[in-house]
């Protein structure tokens, strides 16, 4: 395994190429905008060496025997399961942020049962394939991206119809040694700070976008392959120190669009060519495993804001008023519910035919749906405790300023014995974990509401339902 | 508090220590952790600690940050004393009284079966 500055000095060796604000970046693991992502994901390394954490965090290879970081493992039970979601609680407790390794780890897992089912139906040789890719992954300890997301066009229109063919990543050209694939991946979380990452289609494929179904993994830094770094609210502040609010790791994961120009990758990195038929189970394996994390790292990263509001209320000197200790009740009671559903989803997982553990599908979209709610009314709490001043404060220099510092010191202090610039640390936090970018990770991350309510609509067994009313209402089967 | 002196041989007084992992502890394990080697250090200065896969210990401390008491167990351990919560082996225990109880619990079963 990895320490936490191993993996860091391990991204100086590679040659990725990224681009942010219109320019190449030299340095991109230095780089005010890159680094806060890197510390975060730093923390899946390094935690699995502290032994307070590494009860969650190690674990034993299936493949090898041998310590392994989780965030490499394939579930082979529902204690793995759930223990992945007090990972994930653990480790956004401690960033207070998007750790962003969780999206590769879903891909390998998905692609883990997927590709054996293929075999299964086309006696392709994907499994064993996947299997040396995982022990790969395992001895080297890379991070992995988690690549699904196309840009997708115009919605209404199937991949092979689109009026570029490129706006689903697709199989340009293929010969003895391996593919060539075309396209670009959107939304890509912690990419830039990837060693490698999983392509996989996006959508359920049609005999017609046979070329669209393509599972392989690609060095991030490989020829053809260029990041283009996104843009956050409040990015600019990542320049400067406490109005950054949380400065060490950023917040959400650092997403990127990927452009992926006639990229070879070998057959050995090649998991799915074609199997078009494949590609809706491979979207939902990937889609629901993703779901579930959202319970504990979002859970985590909650805990940190019910913290963080806690903490501006004994600023403010309210601690004590009943409707905000109601107020903060009521993000606990949110934030437990969250954690609770992907803990339920992971305890009533099942097996796959290849042996692997699959969480409950139904569960899973509902803890992501109930983040896309939750985590916005937790934030909206949040602000209302915080008061009007997360919006307000003026900047660090003019806190730090040698003329007008002294009033900002003096007329935006809370109770008298806490600092000013303390005050001013948590507000910060709170209003950087609470307000645009941070929001709209909870609603679209793992895909959007309407994905899973589609999913939920599939899973829900409504004639079941009807069946036990019409029973009940005394009306005779058909 | 009786004052521990009994010195055994040095493998006999090594306790390894298992941590859950702590995805939403009730209390700070590494504070406790840290009050309790220096409650051992005072009260009975034979007791090491060392890591919960370290071979050759003479019991296994589990430290969980909440009553769940879920951190995984190494194969082969017994016997142990587990802190979970504020609970000491199932007992309710407040957190300032930890780690007295932990070390006599310890000193127990390390010295005295």
């Amino acid at each position: 395994m990895r320490t936490g500055q191993e993996y860091i000095e391990s991204l100086r060796e590679l040659n990725t190429v990224i681009y942010a604000f219109g320019e190449k970046l030299s340095d991109f693991v230095d780089h005010p905008l890159i680094r806060p992502h890197i510390n975060a994901a730093a923390q899946t390394y390094e935690m699995a060496f502290d032994p307070e954490s590494e009860d969650l965090v190690a674990v034993s290879s299936h493949l090898s025997g041998k310590k392994i970081n989780r965030f490499t493992h394939i579930h082979h039970s529902t204690d793995d399961l759930v223990k992945k979601v007090k990972m994930l609680r653990a480790i956004g407790q401690r960033t207070g942020s998007c750790f962003q390794r969780c999206v590769g780890f879903d891909g390998i897992n998905a692609l883990y049962s997927v590709t054996y089912e293929i075999d299964q139906k086309y006696g392709t040789p994907y499994f064993q394939r996947m299997k040396d890719y995982i022990s790969h992954l395992q001895e080297s300890d890379n991070m992995v991206a988690g690549s699904m997301t196309d840009p997708k066009g115009d919605r209404s229109l199937k991949p092979s119809e689109q009026a570029d063919p490129d706006l689903f990543l697709r199989v340009v050209a293929k010969n003895e040694d391996g593919i060539i694939i075309r396209g670009a991946k959107a939304h890509q979380t912690g990419i830039v700070n990837s060693h490698e990452m999983l392509i996989m289609p996006t959508i359920a494929l049609e005999e017609a976008d046979r070329d669209y179904a393509v599972a392989c993994a690609v060095p991030v830094d490989a020829p053809g392959v260029t990041h283009i770094f996104g843009r956050q609210t409040n990015d600019e502040r990542k320049y400067s120190s406490i109005d950054q609010g949380n400065t060490c790791y950023g917040v959400v994961g650092g997403e990127a669009l990927t452009v992926l120009h006639d990229v070879f990758v070998p057959w050995a990195r090649v998991f799915m060519c074609g199997e078009y038929d494949f590609a809706g189970m491979l979207v939902e394996r990937f889609a629901c495993y993703h779901r579930q994390n959202y319970g504990g790292c979002k859970g985590g990263v909650s805990d940190v804001m019910v913290g963080a509001s806690a903490a501006a209320a004994e600023m403010n000197g309210v601690a004590r008023a009943s409707h905000i200790k109601d107020k903060l009740v009521e993000m606990t009671h949110l934030t437990e519910t969250v954690f609770s559903c992907s803990v339920a989803c992971s305890a009533l997982g099942r097996p796959t035919l290849s042996g692997s553990y699959f969480v409950d599908p139904l569960l899973a979209n509902v803890t992501k749906l109930n983040v896309t709610r939750h985590i916005y009314e937790i934030a909206r709490l949040a602000h209302d405790i915080g008061g009007g001043i997360l919006a307000t404060m003026p900047s660090e220099k003019d806190l730090k300023h040698p003329e007008i510092g002294s009033y900002v010191e003096k007329y935006l202090k809370g109770t008298a014995l806490v600092p000013t610039e303390d005050r001013y640390r948590i507000l910060r936090l709170l209003e950087n974990m609470t307000g645009g970018t941070a929001l709209v990770e909870s609603m679209h991350g793992a895909g959007s509401p309407q994905a899973q309510r589609v999913m939920i609509l599939r899973q829900g067994n409504l004639p079941h339902k009807m069946k036990l009313a019409r029973k009940l209402a005394g009306i005779k089967p058909d | 508090m009786e004052k521990f002196n009994q010195e055994p041989s040095p493998l006999e007084c090594v306790v390894a220590v298992k941590f859950c992992g702590g995805c939403n502890p009730h209390i700070s394990v590494g504070e406790l952790f840290c009050r309790i080697k220096q409650t051992a250090a005072e009260m009975a200065p034979a007791l090491q600690f060392g890591p919960a896969d370290q071979p050759g210990s003479a019991a296994l401390l589990v430290i969980s940050g909440c009553p769940r008491d879920c951190a995984g167990r190494p194969e082969g351990f017994a016997p142990e004393v587990s802190v979970a919560g504020e609970l000491v082996n199932r007992e309710s225990c407040p957190f300032e009284l930890i780690p007295a109880t932990i070390v006599g619990k310890l000193f127990s079963l390390v010295f005295r079966r």
